[in-house]
């Protein structure tokens, strides 16, 4: 693209090798040796046996891989319609002189992700809880003494739970950033609109969601990222369990690792665990992209 | 408003500059691993992992202990110098792992015994057989100690506590209240108890707490599971010498037995969801009428049970089941932590080390840990007077010395993917997930591709 | 005779005032559950061990310093708190200087090899952390840059670079094309141009991220971990995992120590949260 402000060859390179060098010696290096530790198998200390694909094949067939999966997957619908989609909720409230306090709220709100998964997942294993949580004592509280149960005991519900907490956590982290992206959108787009008639949610679907569409893509990626990596959370409240009901990749590939002294096998299904979670970012932006290509025409 | 901030930034850089300028720990650190003027040329130093952490030195016996000997060693020996690092237990294995790939070890460290087996097969640890057969005290060390450790003829690592892991701790009260004035030794008359404390109210008759994946295994089923197979189905498996099976006719009992025990109700309801430490706090606290666990609940209770629970508590074995091949006088133990050397040592590090390992390993250790705590060490030291110790330690000493025999424990010596199948399926029976039979395949298949020894 | 019309509008109005308050309301519950845990941690901290094993979320029979004494004398939590500090201050402007470059470039520029780029940089924020720390103890211990007073901003800024990049770079697709060539007429350079005009307009997203990197610094555990050894460079992450022990947790204990190390993070948020505000809010683009 024949661009006029566009530098020298020379000073664009320049520009990027620094950082480009850094993060390939930091993080591209290391991806490469653990795809090659992937083929061989090893238990962690200096000897290790070459045997090809054979990891990449069982893990073709291990089945608790693939539950891991499906989990990661759920996991991540949640945490993007919960996280994003509250945040967008809440940054359109902030921005549109409904609510009072805006300052204290946007401060507040972001305060979750700074704690560690430690507090977090302590604060909602008390929640949880079967003696003192609030959930039974609310239930007990409307006269519901029956459903009271150990919650994160039930493999039927341990996925669900565990996502609660990420989703409660990550709100402030996405909000802020929407927040910062709302401040870039022209006042006078905004005020044409609203002399059209569109207010409230009117406007904020119609007219502000088009122009976040570059923001909220990279919410999404890296939403997506985050959840289909996840580990400190689930490992803190449930440790995958009960069972594998809660089980995520990244823990797996951990317990592989480091509990089972595995770590050929381990190497191998975090780069499967990489080119999947590529796989499906690449999806969702190709997804996105037509449907907002669609309402465009 | 500037200002103020300019203000509150400067005081916190202050704060934070003078906290760590005062730090009680560092401080205290700079006798014995400071600044050397060192004259001495002789100097060894060694630098020495583990995972007695302040926290645990806080209730744990064993490792308050291991410490003040540690200091009582570095002033012995002014030759030998200590740079120790304390890891918790939690990130110690990835800690040291991570070392060990990049063939990076400390020269002396903490082991856990499931992983003492790798170690050795990738010629990462010193044999210590000749330390030990210098020291004159092989023979008193309790039997089958060694077993984690030993390769080939070889011991490779030397026992740092005395693990019993399947220790009944009852409230002896409670059990009176319901017509037992002992710990009932069939499961029968356990399971009757059962219902009559959930009808008086006690939230439950033997406290779990399973969370973890590992309390289970390693502080009921090794036990139970010997009651059904017989030791020497366990130590076939250990030996992954394909004659013993997981799908043998003993065990899948044992899984069934276990399983008929959750669904009775005769654990706590959120058993899947509370840790270990939880389950023992409900003991102490008077809701539970038992709690089975290792010795470590010996110092818990001793350190967080109300005066009233402290009293009443009693230990016992587990009770005998119907037509088991087990001994009813076996239980779970063994060692679960050793020390080891790293096999690059040589010359007087080597000898340094060597002195150190065996200096905090040997009789000594044991005869302070028994005089001091009432605790059991790795050395037989033979009988002590416990008088002036808790009754709960007590008991714990007189059942140990009573002719109890030890079984392996289940965690310490079988194959870690075996394990780790094992403790996730087992949650997984206990709440009906998955049935007996599909488990015992599972963990037989992970054992499978183990492969031979 | 009642104007139909204004009855309209004060039916509207009066869903409106409701809308308000139902809004408020959920606004305000929401953000208090985000500030208890602050506030829990503040007063459990306050407890003893077996007061707050009986009831965890019970206000403390008697409130003491005791653990917090005992963080001080026992523990190097200043060292700790130093160390996070510095890692966190010397990392941050470098993950900001190179995300701000390389997201701008990205976005400006659709060079051979662009989506490949963004591709790259997707790699870093993809992969389990796990996977990383082995070959990356192996490869630092290689290169003799482990246990250094670098080793960790190194890592961190390696890592903190990609999500600056996203987030300028699609920022940066917000800012019209023609800022840049205006100042090329008025001939400015492209260093110039890069970081008198366009960085400037891209505070707030660049406060955003400075922000989201400074608390992912602050909180880093893993590498923390496994690349440093020293006692003098643990940081506060690493530190406060020896207060869980091996079959026992100090919880108030603990929390202390949690509350203590959150606190100079939000200490310094709140006092720069005026100018963090105004970040955010300036910088919108006129005409």
């Amino acid at each position: 693209m024949q661009n006029p402000i566009a530098p020298k060859k020379h000073v664009l390179l320049l520009y990027l090798l620094p950082g480009f060098l850094l993060y390939t010696f930091v993080v591209v290096v290391p991806i490469f040796v653990a795809a090659y530790c992937g083929f061989f198998n090893w238990s962690g200390g200096p000897k290790m046996r070459f045997i090809g694909f054979r990891n990449y094949a069982e893990l073709f067939k291990d089945g608790v891989f693939w539950l891991s999966f499906r989990n990661n997957i759920l996991l991540t619908v949640i945490s993007a319609v919960g996280q994003i989609g509250i945040a967008f909720l809440f940054a359109s409230l902030l921005s549109s002189g409904l609510v009072r306090a805006k300052a204290f709220h946007r401060t507040v709100i972001f305060l979750p992700c700074v704690f560690s998964a430690v507090v977090v997942g302590f604060i909602w294993s008390m929640i949880y809880d079967y003696n003192y949580g609030l959930i039974n004592q609310f239930l007990k509280l409307i006269g519901k003494g029956s459903a009271v149960k150990p919650w994160l005991s039930d493999p039927k519900w341990s996925l669900v739970l565990v996502t609660i907490p990420l989703v409660w956590q990550y709100i402030g982290y996405y909000m802020v950033i929407l927040l910062s992206a709302y401040s870039s959108i022209d006042r006078s787009v905004l005020e044409m609109a609203e002399l059209d008639g569109a207010t409230g949610w009117k406007k904020a679907v119609y007219i502000t969601l088009p122009l976040l569409k570059n923001t909220l893509f990279v919410c999404l990626t890296l939403c997506i990222a985050g959840s289909m990596r996840v580990f400190d959370n689930i490992y803190v409240m449930t440790g995958g369990g009960p069972g594998n009901s809660s089980s995520v990749m990244a823990l797996y590939a951990y317990n592989t690792s480091f509990v089972r002294y595995r770590m050929g096998y381990g190497s191998a299904m975090s780069i499967l665990i990489l080119a999947l979670s590529l796989l499906v970012i690449g999806g969702s932006r190709g997804l996105l992209a037509r449907f907002s290509r669609k309402e465009e025409t | 408003m500037r200002k103020f901030k300019k203000i509150i930034s400067l005081l916190l850089t202050a704060a934070v500059v003078f906290l760590s300028a005062c730090s009680g720990k560092t401080a205290g650190k700079s006798a014995s691993s400071g600044g050397g003027t060192g004259k001495s040329a002789q100097k060894v130093e060694l630098s020495f992992y583990n995972d007695y952490t302040a926290q645990n030195r806080a209730s744990d016996d064993n490792a308050r202990l291991f410490y003040d000997m540690m200091r009582q060693f570095e002033k012995e020996n002014p030759t030998i110098k200590l740079d120790v690092t304390e890891i918790s237990q939690d990130n110690y294995s990835n800690k040291i792992q991570a070392q060990n790939a990049g063939g990076d070890l400390p020269d002396v460290f903490f082991l856990k015994g499931s992983w003492v087996q790798s170690f050795i097969r990738n010629g990462s640890v010193a044999p210590l057989t000749d330390a030990l057969n210098r020291s004159g005290i092989k023979d008193k060390y309790r039997q089958g100690i060694f077993d984690p450790v030993t390769s080939g003829g070889k011991i490779y690592g030397m026992p740092t506590q005395y693990s019993v892991t399947c220790l009944v701790f009852y409230n002896s009260n409670l059990w009176k209240s319901v017509g037992y004035e002992q710990f009932p030794d069939k499961w029968d008359d356990v399971l009757a108890a059962s219902k009559k404390f959930k009808a008086k109210g006690t939230p439950a008759t033997i406290a779990l707490g399973n969370k973890d994946k590992w309390p289970f295994e390693s502080t009921i089923l090794s036990c139970l599971g010997d009651r059904f197979t017989g030791t020497d189905w366990t130590r076939s498996i250990i030996a992954r010498d394909g004659k013993s099976k997981f799908t043998d006719d003993g065990f899948v009992k044992a899984l069934q037995f276990s399983q008929k025990l959750a669904k009775s109700g005769l654990f706590n309801a959120d058993y899947n969801a509370i840790t270990d430490e939880q389950a023992s706090t409900l003991y102490c606290q008077g809701k539970a009428a038992a709690v089975i666990d290792g010795f470590w609940d010996v110092s818990y209770i001793n350190a967080n049970a109300s005066d009233e629970v402290k009293k009443a508590t009693k230990l016992a074995l587990l009770p005998a089941v119907e037509g088991g091949k087990g001994d009813t006088k076996a239980t779970s133990g063994g060692a679960g932590w050793f020390i080891a050397e790293n096999s690059s040592l040589e010359g007087e590090k080597k000898k340094a080390a060597e002195k150190f390992i065996m200096a905090m390993t040997g009789e000594e250790y044991s005869k302070n840990l028994t005089a001091k705590y009432g605790l059991i060490g790795p050395v037989n030291v033979g009988k002590t007077d416990t008088s002036k110790f808790s009754n709960v330690t007590q008991d714990y000493v007189n059942l140990i010395n009573g002719g109890v025999t030890l079984t392996p424990i289940y965690d310490i010596q079988m194959d870690s993917t075996v394990i780790d199948v094992m403790n996730t399926g087992l949650q997984d029976l206990l709440n009906g997930s998955v049935q007996p039979a599909d488990l015992a395949k599972q963990i037989q298949d992970a054992q499978d591709k183990a492969g031979a020894k | 005779m009642e104007n139909p019309a204004s009855g309209a509008r004060r039916r509207g109005s009066f869903r409106r005032s409701l809308g308000r308050v139902v809004v408020n309301f959920l606004m305000i519950l929401f953000s208090v559950s985000c500030l208890y845990p602050v506030v829990w941690l503040c007063y459990a901290s306050l407890n003893d061990k077996r007061d707050f094993t009986v009831n965890p979320v019970a206000l403390p029979k008697a409130p003491n310093l005791d653990n917090y004494f005992a963080i001080f004398s026992q523990s190097d939590m200043g060292v700790w708190m130093l160390n996070t500090l510095r890692n966190t201050a010397v990392s941050l402007p470098f993950i900001l200087l190179f995300g701000f470059i390389i997201g701008y470039l990205l976005s400006r520029f659709h060079f051979r090899g662009h989506t490949a780029l963004y591709g790259y940089f997707l790699l870093g924020i993809v992969i389990p952390i796990h996977a990383l720390m082995i070959p990356l103890y192996v490869q630092f211990k290689k290169c003799h840059i482990l246990n250094r007073w670098f080793t960790l901003p190194v890592a961190y800024v390696a890592f903190g670079m990609p999500i600056v990049i996203f987030l300028v770079e699609s920022y940066v697709h917000s800012i019209p094309v023609e800022m840049e060539e205006a100042a090329t007429l008025d001939g400015s350079g492209f260093s110039r141009t890069l970081f008198s005009i366009i960085l400037p307009i891209c505070r707030p997203v660049l406060v955003t991220a400075g922000i989201i990197q400074f608390f992912t610094c602050w909180n880093e555990f893993s590498f923390a971990l496994i690349l440093v050894s020293r006692d003098t460079l643990v940081t506060l992450p690493v530190g406060m995992t020896l207060f869980k022990g091996q079959y026992s947790t100090d919880y108030p204990g603990m929390m202390a120590a949690m509350f203590l190390s959150i606190l100079p993070a939000i200490i310094l948020y709140l006092a720069f949260s005026k100018q963090i505000i105004k970040g955010m809010v300036t910088g919108a683009v006129k005409g």
